[in-house]
């Protein structure tokens, strides 16, 4: 079994489904990204998977365990973090400040330790620490963003479009970062709108199309995949 | 020596008061802006949690002073405040366990908690008639001047004298030390960045980890003791009277309003506008014009803007003309 195993998962807003028998797999140290046509269900499926949405049916097991009853904020604790699209940052805390928040549940005394690694991966941060997160370009509040999520040491790190609304040199920027963040063996899973771009650097990839698997593969065969290429890819 | 003379008026009538005023209506906005800050609603019945909390200091004042306990020249009130601040916690918590955690459960919106906390403005309005009466209450004892205005006028060498009440110091010390331990709360312990994480995105929060309930219970325990400290200092420099504290919510939300819904130091600063503001408009500035102008020249009138009976209107005004020029407040806060 896969370290994050998401199998046959239904569910949606209110009565109707979004997303049918829907499957997502990561392995500890691998990048995983969801990519498909806009309204495929991909954010619902990550929503899904964090526990954002009830599940009509299906599972959600992290490192064998069965975590699919689990409030958000309880899956915390069990190594996940997730990263939001929107609202992602603390706007009127300073940079510090955000990333001690992200600390917030541990207990430990390495805080200060994880504090100088995710300085030491966004450089940028390290020189802002003292502004308000809410001063900084789309760019750098990204990297807030996941520099929170790492503060609480996740074993599965869960980012929906984190280069949304950033420049192309800020994206691969971004991406270098996140395949970074994988090799120190974190599992990484996201939903990305550029999908080339986030496919060549993916272990695996899952298209989604209209809430249900259409493709799985590795992020390779994917990109050499023609049916694929031809529909969301652009030729 | 007449600009001396006119200067050291305004100081004792205007100077002065309104800055103890203004302390006492910054600790009573600071409670105000914090409930909203962390739990989103204007709560109107801060102002009869200042007056429960000041109730019970003035009950327990009255027994030490009974017991023969004192701590002159300090007033005893200042010894059975500790007291009025546990009770005010206490009767916060119980209301917020009561009734208010019912509408947090049910997610309704701010309008409804607003319409809710009068109710339990009233209800805690009537409990305090029960329980003291609606009459006057006076408790102060102590020293009341620290300088009076015949001593003060001898020591500058004036006509005038600048008359300062040992309520009016002891306010703003009490004022300070409460401010500035909220700030150092609030910016450099774990709880209080977690407060203000909340009170900046409730989700994000919850992602934290960050515990609402705590958050709120915290926010409840400073509202409730700014309020039973706020109470008390305004009865000792003016008077307990419960009609006072429904009146007392206009110039603490104008305060609020004014200086930026869910900031601290907005509250601050816009605690001391608004006092200023209320008793510069309501100063006669007769005297006060007769030393400027030639001598033994006056003007005819009172040369006062407007009466003191109409003192709230200045809060009036005030929040009007907020809300229409910027609604955001000085420090640009959130918008009901």
């Amino acid at each position: 079994m896969s370290f994050l195993s998401a199998t046959g998962m239904t569910c949606g807003y209110g009565a109707a489904d979004i997303i049918h028998d829907c499957t997502i797999t990561v392995e500890k140290g691998e990048i995983a990204v969801v990519v498909g046509p806009n309204g495929a269900g991909k954010s619902t499926a990550m929503k899904a998977v964090f526990g954002m949405l009830d599940l009509r049916e299906g599972t959600v097991t992290l490192n064998g365990k069965d975590i699919s009853k689990l409030a958000p904020q309880d899956r915390v604790p069990e190594g996940m973090a997730f990263v939001p699209q929107n609202r992602n940052v603390f706007v009127s805390l300073t940079v510090e400040e955000n990333l001690e928040m992200g600390a917030f549940i541990r207990e430990d005394n390495e805080i200060e330790d994880t504090k100088d690694q995710v300085f030491g991966l966004f450089p940028i941060l390290a020189e802002k620490r003292n502004q308000p997160a809410g001063e900084l370009s789309g760019g750098q509040r990204q990297q807030v963003a996941v520099g929170r999520a790492l503060m609480t040491r996740p074993d599965l790190l869960m980012l929906d479009e984190p280069t949304a609304g950033v420049s192309p040199i800020v994206m691969d920027e971004l991406f270098d970062k996140i395949l970074e963040i994988a090799k120190t063996g974190v599992a990484i899973l996201m939903v990305e709108q550029n999908a080339r771009q986030a496919l060549e650097i993916a272990d695996h990839g899952f298209v989604m199309v209209q809430g249900r698997n259409r493709f799985t593969d590795t992020g390779e065969a994917l990109l050499a995949n023609e049916d694929v290429r031809r529909s969301f890819l652009g030729g | 020596m007449e600009v001396l003379n006119a200067l050291a008026l305004f100081a004792n009538f205007v100077v002065v008061p309104a800055t103890a005023y203004g302390a006492q209506l910054a600790l009573g906005a600071l409670g105000v802006t914090i409930i909203f800050g962390i739990l989103k609603f204007a709560n109107f019945s801060h102002g009869e949690l200042m007056s429960f909390g000041t109730m019970i200091t003035i009950l327990v004042t009255w027994f030490l002073q009974d017991m023969g306990v004192g701590i002159a020249p300090f007033p005893t009130a200042l010894l059975a405040l500790p007291v009025g601040v546990l009770a005010a916690i206490g009767v916060a918590l119980l209301t917020d366990r009561m009734v208010f955690r019912f509408y947090r459960r049910q997610r309704s919106n701010p309008i409804v908690f607003a319409i809710v906390s009068v109710g339990v403005m009233f209800v805690l309005a009537g409990l305090i008639r029960i329980i003291i009466g609606p009459a006057d209450q006076s408790f102060a004892d102590g020293q009341r001047f620290i300088i009076g205005a015949f001593a003060s006028r001898d020591l500058l060498g004036l006509d005038e004298g600048i008359a300062i009440k040992q309520s009016q110091v002891i306010t703003v010390v009490v004022a300070l030390v409460v401010v500035v331990w909220l700030f150092w709360f609030l910016q450099k312990t774990r709880s209080g960045k977690a407060m203000r994480a909340y009170s900046d995105d409730e989700d994000l929060a919850l992602l934290c980890g960050i515990n609402p309930e705590r958050v709120v219970m915290i926010a409840w325990v400073i509202a409730a003791s700014l309020a039973a400290i706020a109470g008390t200092l305004y009865g000792l420099d003016k008077t307990y009277k419960p009609f006072i504290f429904l009146q007392i919510l206009l110039p603490i939300f104008a305060a609020t309003i004014l200086g930026g819904i869910g900031q601290p130091v907005g509250a601050i600063l816009g605690a001391f506008i608004v006092a200023f503001s209320e008793v510069m408009v309501t100063y006669a500035y007769k005297k006060f014009l007769a030393y400027l102008g030639p001598a033994d020249w006056a003007p005819d009138g009172l040369v006062q803007l407007l009466s003191t009976d109409y003192k709230f209107a200045v809060s009036f005004i005030i929040l009007v003309a907020v809300l229409l020029i910027r609604p955001t407040g000085i420090i640009r806060g959130k918008v009901i």
